[in-house]
């Protein structure tokens, strides 16, 4: 289960949702930002303006990750002012059997909500894919007719390109360190990615505001 | 203030970037992405059920792959193929997945053969071999379609044997051609020709033939061979030249020519013909020869007896075909020959004699066929002049005729002899043989020079010298001679010893011949030499002569009868002994003249008037005779 906003109601999103559980999750909570939108511009904030550094945590969803890799997880630098912001970084998302990492920029309003803002964003992405499928495998009937597949992976890399939504809550934490949430959808391109473009991240960082 | 504020951006830039840092790190790092493997280790396997297969039948084979840990791979897809695709043919998967990918597939037995089937595996995950497996397409068993049991009744006749495969046909076994049988022939009684399903068999000779129809590639347990026999039993057929003879001589050879044949004029070896006549009156006019000519089988020609004409009138001659055994008859027929004697010469025999004039010999007017035959019913009669027919068949005797002359005897044929009177005869003109004979004077011998040369012409029933013919003899008495040859001007001589005791002998001479001769009728006409001589006693001889007297004692002046009997050296008594053939004496006494008579001469002695003795002494040649001299007493 995943506690995904505080607008004082709690959304609840079953884990191991796949991608359009997600959307709808993400949806939500964007309408929920919106809707306190105005609440949160009539309150300052220690991140709603300045130069933050975030990074998160990525791989909540997609647990364990069964290779050893690095997890999930994304670095940005953001330069928010009050109403918007824009944020720029570096995003790893690791699966079983892909990465796509690569360089991002996003932009989106600053909403917030008492202490907490949420930050929903567009971005893009552009960077690298690898993918290993295992295509080419070949399922066989063991002993006692016990059905099985045997894996055979081809790897594959190439240069990606993608674009997300994502929503951001940022709660200050000790002056001008903060704790985060995101949950971000991404899509795309590049051969390597054929037939699973969708990417789907949950995960938690911490926000320090490195400037005004 | 400002710089205060740039000091502490500054600052917070480098800690992000510090915190930052380790990702880039983390990015750069290996991603263990899992990779290949490029090829599995994998067995396949063909599993059918039969490696055997019936023509038109078919069997699923299933390719079965197993990775290395033993556990059947799913989903793959196979490739097939036969070596020859022609005896094991591969199925249109059609629609079938597991067909189409090869996964099953069913193999189709199109003509018998083995062909290796080849399972692939073309997927370039898997590291395997090829496997393969022997499929053998056999037929479910051979058929003769066409007879079983056949017979040829010609030599060359040509029969068939078809026989099929049975192959597999909606489930069913069902002949079909073209499936490579193999014909085995045994025996030697046909040829075979052709190879396949159907082949030809020539009949060369009687007996039973089996072919026997078989397959190499038969299935176990099925009837992979089936039989027929073939019979040649020739049919054979007896044909004559001709059923009707007409023979004009004796020993004439007649007869047809002979085939016995079948249909395609082969005959049999070892078949032969006889002649048979119906009854023993036809036996008494032909007679049969052995075989003559060579047997021909290629043609049926059969070697065949003659017909010898030995009796005038007409005989029915069945004719049998016999088998090579001798016994069974495998054709009859008959035929008729008319056997009709037809003169060629007539004559009167012996054509040639030797006849003392005192004699006679039975003459023998005859006529004879062509090759010599008498005409036992001929009508000949015989005209003769220089001598007389005595009795019928006699010559001579003849007692006014003189020495060296010769009697001619005159034959006329007439009747049914005549070629005239056998229209369908050879007309050809009538020999007359006159008949000459020599009469000759009767010799007188003395004894002890009896031998007598005694030569004479003989010819044979054509009037030409019969030479080298013998002629045999046959004294009255004494020895007889041996037999001589007629030499080569056509003599018959021979040196004639009668005996040396007086009276007349006779020497007869036949022509011989091979039955004895018992009848006057059996020697008519053979007889070249009757030959009579007489023999008279030789001279006087001492040692047998005698002499007597009536008494030995003879009164004084008294007389007795002397007789002398006066014989030669051999016992004759020499009837023609005159007083002059001895000399007679006495020394007192005295005698009459002396009388001869048939030998014996006598004379009357006379005493001397004194008394005393006195002697007769009868000398030949100055040797006392037998008895002589005799001493008388006169008183």
């Amino acid at each position: 289960m995943y506690l995904t906003a505080t607008t004082g109601r709690a959304v609840v999103c079953p884990a191991g949702f796949h991608s359009f559980v997600a959307r709808r999750c993400l949806a939500i909570l964007s309408l929920i930002a919106a809707a306190s939108a105005p609440v949160a511009a009539q309150t300052s904030r220690v991140f709603d303006s300045g130069i933050v550094l975030g990074g998160d945590w990525l791989q909540a969803n997609a647990l364990p990750l069964d290779r050893d890799a690095v997890h999930s997880g994304s670095v940005n630098l953001s330069l928010r002012r009050h109403s918007w912001g824009v944020e720029a970084g570096f995003l790893r998302i690791a699966r079983t059997l892909s990465t796509v990492q690569g360089g991002t920029i996003s932009a989106g309003p600053l909403l917030h909500w008492g202490p907490v803002l949420f930050f929903p964003t567009v971005g893009v992405l552009g960077g690298k894919a690898e993918a290993s499928r295992d295509s080419t495998g070949y399922d066989f009937v063991g002993t006692g007719g016990v059905v099985g597949h045997q894996p055979r992976y081809s790897y594959s890399s190439a240069g990606t390109a993608g674009g997300n939504v994502a929503l951001t809550v940022e709660a200050p934490l000790f002056r001008a360190l903060g704790v985060r949430a995101v949950a971000s959808q991404w899509y795309f391109g590049g051969a390597p990615l054929e037939g699973d473009r969708q990417r789907f991240l949950v995960g938690a960082g911490l926000s320090l505001r490195v400037g005004r | 203030m400002m710089r205060a504020h740039r000091s502490l951006l500054a600052r917070s830039t480098r800690i992000a970037l510090l915190a930052v840092a380790p990702l880039f790190v983390a990015a750069s790092c290996n991603e263990n992405l899992p990779s290949g493997p490029n090829t599995f280790g994998a067995t396949i396997k063909i599993s059918v059920a039969h490696d055997t297969l019936v023509v038109g039948d078919s069997t699923v084979a299933q390719a079965v792959a197993t990775d290395d840990n033993g556990r059947t791979i799913q989903s793959l897809t196979y490739a097939w193929t036969s070596a020859d695709g022609t005896i094991v043919g591969l199925a249109d998967p059609g629609s079938n997945a597991e067909a189409t990918a090869g996964r099953t597939r069913t193999l189709v037995g199109k003509k018998t053969g083995h062909s290796v089937v080849t399972l692939a595996l073309p997927d370039s995950r898997f590291v395997v071999s090829n496997v393969t497996r022997n499929e053998t397409v056999v037929v479910g068993g051979v058929k003769v379609l066409s007879t079983h049991d056949s017979t040829l009744t010609a030599v060359n006749d040509t029969g068939f044997a078809i026989a099929a495969g049975l192959v597999r046909s909606n489930g069913a076994l069902v002949s079909r051609v073209s499936q490579g049988l193999r014909w085995i022939h045994l025996g030697s009684h046909t040829t075979v020709v052709g190879t396949g399903d159907t082949i030809r068999y020539i009949a060369k000779s009687n007996g039973a033939d089996t072919l026997i129809a078989t397959h190499d590639l038969c299935l176990v347990s099925a009837k992979c061979a089936d039989t027929a026999v073939v019979h040649v039993s020739q049919q054979l057929t007896l044909t004559i030249s001709d059923h009707s003879f007409l023979a004009w001589s004796f020993s004439d050879s007649l007869g047809p020519t002979a085939t016995l044949a079948d249909r395609r004029g082969n005959g049999l070896a070892g078949t032969t013909i006889r002649f048979i006549p119906a009854t023993v009156a036809d036996s008494a006019v032909v007679r049969v020869s052995a075989p003559l000519g060579v047997s021909n089988p290629s043609t049926g020609r059969v070697a065949a007896p003659k017909l010898i004409s030995i009796g005038n009138g007409t005989a029915k001659v069945n004719v049998f075909a016999l088998a090579p055994d001798g016994i069974s008859i495998l054709g009859v027929d008959s035929l008729t020959e008319t056997v009709r004697q037809v003169a060629r010469r007539v004559a009167v025999d012996p054509l040639r004699a030797l006849v003392t004039f005192i004699d006679s010999i039975p003459i023998k007017p005859v006529a004879r066929d062509a090759r010599g035959a008498e005409i036992a019913d001929a009508t000949v009669t015989a005209a003769v002049t220089g001598s007389a027919f005595n009795n019928g068949i006699w010559l001579g005797p003849n007692p006014f005729a003189a020495s060296g002359t010769q009697a001619t005897i005159t034959p006329t044929l007439t009747g049914i002899a005549l070629p005239s009177s056998n229209p369908l005869a050879p007309q050809v003109a009538v020999v007359t043989d006159q008949a000459v004979i020599t009469l000759g004077a009767l010799d007188t011998v003395k004894a002890g020079t009896t031998t007598r040369t005694v030569a004479t012409t003989v010819f044979d029933s054509n009037a030409v010298a019969a030479i080298g013919s013998w002629v045999r003899f046959r004294a009255s008495a004494g020895a007889t001679p041996d037999s001589v040859q007629v030499d080569g001007n056509g003599f018959a001589t021979v040196n004639w010893a009668p005996p040396n005791l007086a009276g007349p002998y006779t020497l007869t001479g036949v022509r011989g011949k091979q039955t004895p001769m018992t009848t006057v009728a059996d020697s008519a006409g053979r007889i070249v030499i009757r030959r009579s001589v007489v023999v008279i006693a030789s001279d006087p001889d001492a040692l047998n002569s005698t002499v007597s007297v009536s008494a030995t004692t003879i009164a004084s002046n008294g007389t007795a009868s002397v007789t002398i009997v006066v014989k030669d050296r051999f016992g004759n008594t020499v009837k023609t002994a005159t007083p002059a053939d001895f000399a007679l004496t006495t020394s007192r006494g005295a005698f009459s003249a002396l009388a001869c008579v048939q030998g014996v001469c006598t004379a009357t002695y006379t005493a001397p008037a004194t008394a005393g003795v006195d002697n007769i002494s009868v000398k030949i040649l100055g040797f006392d005779i037998v008895f002589s001299p005799i001493v008388l007493t006169i008183t």
